[in-house]
């Protein structure tokens, strides 16, 4: 009951006032509910076309690992091995199982089957030398187009001449499936095979490995400028105009289109120092350049963080100024420094336009061996893939795609439980 | 006494003042007994006394100054305030008893003249007994803080009173009968420092009781009138 | 000649200015040796800055430069070749919010001696943090946790670490500022009676802002108001009959 004057006028104003809150809510609610909405649409999205991605279809054939054949030189080397026939005898397997005998059904029953057969073959006899002059079932991975008409891509409604495949091919396809021959499962070439013009056999190894390397220059490169600049900047340096306006410019730089930092590393790295492009080290350059403000910034707010009583208390003792900080305040401050380190990383890690301005387009085949050899990353990968018109391919890039994302939530994720652990109180 | 202060420095300060006071009191204490045992004697010795009494004083003022101290500098709360506010005022109590002990040895030189001026004198025995008793109680009851005892002092000057109101009628029939002289007039004089004292005795135990039950004795002490 | 060993801080015409600001106005005082002396005095009266020149603890403030000298035992604190690290080990200080480093007990208490090179080997090091810790009042309540942090004691056990790490580098002087400040009144008294304990090795400055504290640990009492010296002289005296009408005022509770 209001009693007095005050207790009058305020619940006057209740009711307006909880109509307010009410509708704020409401705004609230639905803004959030609109975003889980997108959310969960691009989530569906990607997630309906990235699953299959990770399966292939999968032929089981019966091969005669013929010692002779496969191995003619006898010592299992790869000279030995890539003279051998080892095409042919996967060829014969699937012949024989499909019973194509003229030359038209051969070609056709050819082309089902992934070019990189032989190499599979090959790959398996240098592991099993044992098991050469005994006849062994194995999985081979079927051609692109075969794999289309599985996932229903190819149609048997379309008329033959808009087909990939012919009704011939057909034919022997649906008679294997039904054979029970074809299967359908986890694609071993997305994670271990490299680039590749054939979508089946393209996999992201190579681009994995690429972004790892230049990750790894990016960090060696950043962090222990961007931490020391840090240290520096908040502990040592003098606070005048100057370091004023270098703070400016740090923050300002943090703001900048990434692709400039592509063009600032292809003027000065490859044309000025002359270093060979497309490398994983010049691209870890780049991304170092890009994500020092990052690092800048964050270690410096972790370092302003640690409240002053440490250092007083360090300097009360007789610590000399480095030792303060060095001993007391950078310890301290590491956690939201390494924190701030890996957000920055995972950002570097879904670069692609700074790694186009130095050229790290290229088709690389072979996985970079080291930080001098020509490769390329993850997010350059998927570019790649995305322009590529098979149906497969377009599957791939989502999963690719899932890749990079889990990637990136694992490092995000990694970022804040690393804070949570090394969260200390004063 | 319950446990000390974390400060130990307070609790020195404490018994400092503590000693101070049952110093004091013990010097007002010799000072009565050697009066009132020198009473049959001609020969006492005037000078220590004297002496004596000057040290009485100057303990007064050390311990009024100890306490001003204490309070300034330690901020005495509860038991301790009492303890430290009621330090100054037996100081002054205990300074009063050394002074009625020199009267009383004035009074009795002014006395000895005559012979029978003795048998005066050993009509106040039994007064200056008592008053020695009661005296000691007190003194005791103070250096123990014992409410209990100190109680039974105040009570106790009852007796002292009736002890005087007898030997006041005694010297008066005396006067009535003999004729007045300034043996019989100082011998009242004496009995009456005595009683004195012995409400001196009483007062102590009051602040006693304070010190330990924060509030004064309350009742009517019990008083006798003398009457003729 | 007598008084040259029994003053072992010396400040003649010190002024402090903040900027422009001037903040401490031509102060000289002599501390006695060995003995727990108290700043008071109103908020903002300066008596924190004072304290801070006697470490050179202001140098660390921006803007903030001095006038006049400070001699500790015998030398010029603030001639240009005098390297503070050596003097911060030789006039330690505890502040008024507890600041133990987020480390273990022990590394509190051993990084100063660590630092300025004061032990010979391990043992001798656990010996002198055994040592700071048991004149701090806190060993038997940490000697079994050595390993735990400092930040995890209670309020007064971490003041008491503080004073560890303070006395574990053997310095002459002590300052404390307002060290009880954010304490209770237990934990308060506990520090109270170990400064008494702590004066016969040791020389200490507490400022404080309660006047009974005051009364209550120094022997001597310097009164300042507005950036000025008041009166200065033996807490007893100081308390029971002050000289001048305004040290009387502040400390009857007259002015705020």
């Amino acid at each position: 009951m209001p009693t007095t004057n005050t207790d009058q006028l305020v619940n006057a104003s209740l009711k307006l006032r909880r109509k307010k809150e009410r509708r704020f809510k409401m705004l609230g609610i639905l803004a959030i509910a609109l975003a889980l909405c997108f959310l969960v649409t691009l989530m569906v999205s990607i997630l309906s076309k990235g699953i299959p991605g990770f399966f292939q279809y999968y032929i089981t054939l019966s091969v005669d690992l013929d010692r002779e054949r496969l191995d003619p030189i006898g010592d299992l080397s790869d000279q030995s091995l890539f003279d051998g026939q080892a095409n042919k005898i996967v060829q014969e397997a699937i012949f024989l199982k499909t019973g194509a005998t003229s030359r038209n059904e051969k070609r056709a029953v050819r082309k089902l089957l992934s070019n990189g057969s032989d190499t599979r073959l090959i790959s398996f006899v240098k592991s099993n030398p044992k098991l050469l002059d005994s006849t062994q079932k194995l999985k081979f991975a079927l051609d692109d187009d075969a794999d289309s008409y599985f996932r229903g891509f190819v149609k048997k409604q379309t008329p033959e001449k808009q087909r990939r495949l012919s009704d011939l091919q057909i034919e022997y396809l649906d008679t294997m499936n039904k054979s029970g021959l074809i299967s359908y499962q986890i694609s071993d070439y997305l994670f271990f095979g490299s680039a590749s013009r054939n979508a089946e056999m393209a996999g992201i190894k190579g681009a994995a490995i690429g972004s790892l390397l230049t990750l790894t220059v990016c960090f060696l490169i950043s962090f222990p400028i961007g931490v020391a600049t840090a240290v520096y900047l908040e502990e040592f340096a003098p606070k005048n105009k100057f370091t004023e306006l270098i703070e400016i410019n740090i923050n300002n730089l943090a703001a900048v289109p990434s692709v400039v930092f592509g063009i600032l590393g292809l003027a000065m790295f490859i044309n000025l120092f002359g270093l060979p492009r497309s490398i994983p080290l010049v691209g870890g350059m780049v991304l170092a350049l890009m994500t020092l403000p990052t690092i800048i910034i964050s270690s410096r707010a972790a370092i302003k963080a640690v409240p002053p009583s440490i250092r007083i208390g360090a300097l009360g003792v007789g610590a000399s100024k480095v030792q303060a900080t060095m001993h007391h305040v950078v310890p301290l401050a590491i956690p939201g420094m390494l924190t701030g380190t890996i957000i920055g990383m995972a950002q570097a890690l879904g670069e692609t336009a700074p790694l186009l301005m130095i050229g790290m387009v290229a088709f690389i085949v072979d996985v970079p061996g080291s930080v001098m050899d020509p490769g390329t990353v993850l997010p350059v990968q998927i570019f790649m893939w995305a322009d590529f018109a098979e149906r497969m391919f377009i599957q791939k890039t989502s999963s690719a795609i899932i890749i990079l994302l889990l990637f990136l939530i694992l490092m995000n994720g990694g970022a804040i439980w690393l804070r949570k652990k090394l969260e200390r109180r004063w | 006494m319950t446990q000390g202060h974390i400060n130990a420095a307070f609790d020195e300060d404490l018994e400092a003042l503590d000693a101070l006071i049952a110093k004091m009191g013990n010097l007002a204490l010799s000072q009565y007994i050697a009066v009132i045992d020198g009473l049959s004697d001609e020969n006492s010795d005037l000078h220590s006394l004297i002496a004596n009494d000057k040290k009485i004083d100057q303990l007064e003022t050390e311990i009024y100054n100890k306490t001003v101290e204490i309070i300034a500098i330690r901020s005495p709360q509860a038991n301790d305030l009492r303890r430290i506010i009621t330090a100054p005022k037996i100081a002054s109590f205990l300074e009063r008893i050394g002074d009625y002990a020199k009267n009383i040895i004035k009074r009795r030189n002014m006395m000895l003249v005559e012979e029978n001026d003795l048998v005066i004198l050993e009509s106040l025995n039994n007064i200056s007994e008592m008053a020695r008793e009661l005296l000691i109680d007190a003194l005791d009851a103070l250096s123990r803080k014992d409410a209990v005892k100190a109680k039974l002092v105040w009570e106790g000057d009852v007796e002292l009173d009736d002890e005087h109101s007898v030997v006041y009628k005694t010297i008066y029939h005396r006067m009535v009968e003999k004729g007045s002289s300034p043996a019989e007039i100082n011998a009242l004089f004496i009995a009456k420092n005595i009683e004195r004292i012995g409400d001196y005795c009483t007062s102590i135990a009051e602040q006693i009781y304070f010190i330990v039950h924060g509030e004064m004795l309350d009742e009517q002490r019990p008083k006798v009138e003398i009457t003729p | 000649m007598a008084d040259l060993d029994k003053t072992i801080v010396k400040c003649s015409n010190v002024s402090v200015f903040y900027g422009e600001n001037k903040a401490i106005n031509d102060i000289s005082i002599e501390i006695e040796r060995q003995s727990i002396t108290s700043f008071i005095g109103p908020s903002g009266c300066g008596k924190s800055t004072f304290l801070r020149t006697i470490n050179r603890m202001n140098d660390t403030i921006e803007g903030c430069h001095i006038e006049g000298q400070v001699m500790v035992d015998g030398q010029d604190i603030y001639a240009p070749s005098i390297d503070v690290v050596p003097l911060r080990a030789k006039v330690g200080m505890v502040f008024q919010k507890p600041n133990p480093f987020p480390k273990t007990i022990y590394e509190n208490v051993a990084y100063g001696p660590r630092i300025h090179g004061l032990a010979k080997n391990k043992s001798h090091l656990d010996e002198i943090v055994e040592k700071a810790l048991i004149g701090a009042g806190l060993w038997t309540e940490v000697r079994d946790r050595l390993q735990d942090t400092g930040t995890g004691l209670s309020g007064g056990q971490q003041q008491r670490l503080c004073i560890a790490r303070a006395i574990a580098v053997e310095p002459q002087i002590i300052l404390m500022d307002e060290p009880c400040s954010s304490l209770d009144p237990i934990a308060t008294s506990k520090i109270e009676a170990l400064m008494s304990e702590l004066s016969n090795d040791y020389t200490i400055i507490i400022v404080t802002h309660s006047m009974q504290q005051a009364a209550r640990v120094s022997q001597n009492t310097a009164y300042f108001h507005l950036g000025n010296l008041i009166e200065y002289g033996d807490t007893k005296e100081i308390f029971v009959r002050p000289q001048d009408p305004q040290t009387e005022a502040y400390i009857s509770g007259k002015i705020g």
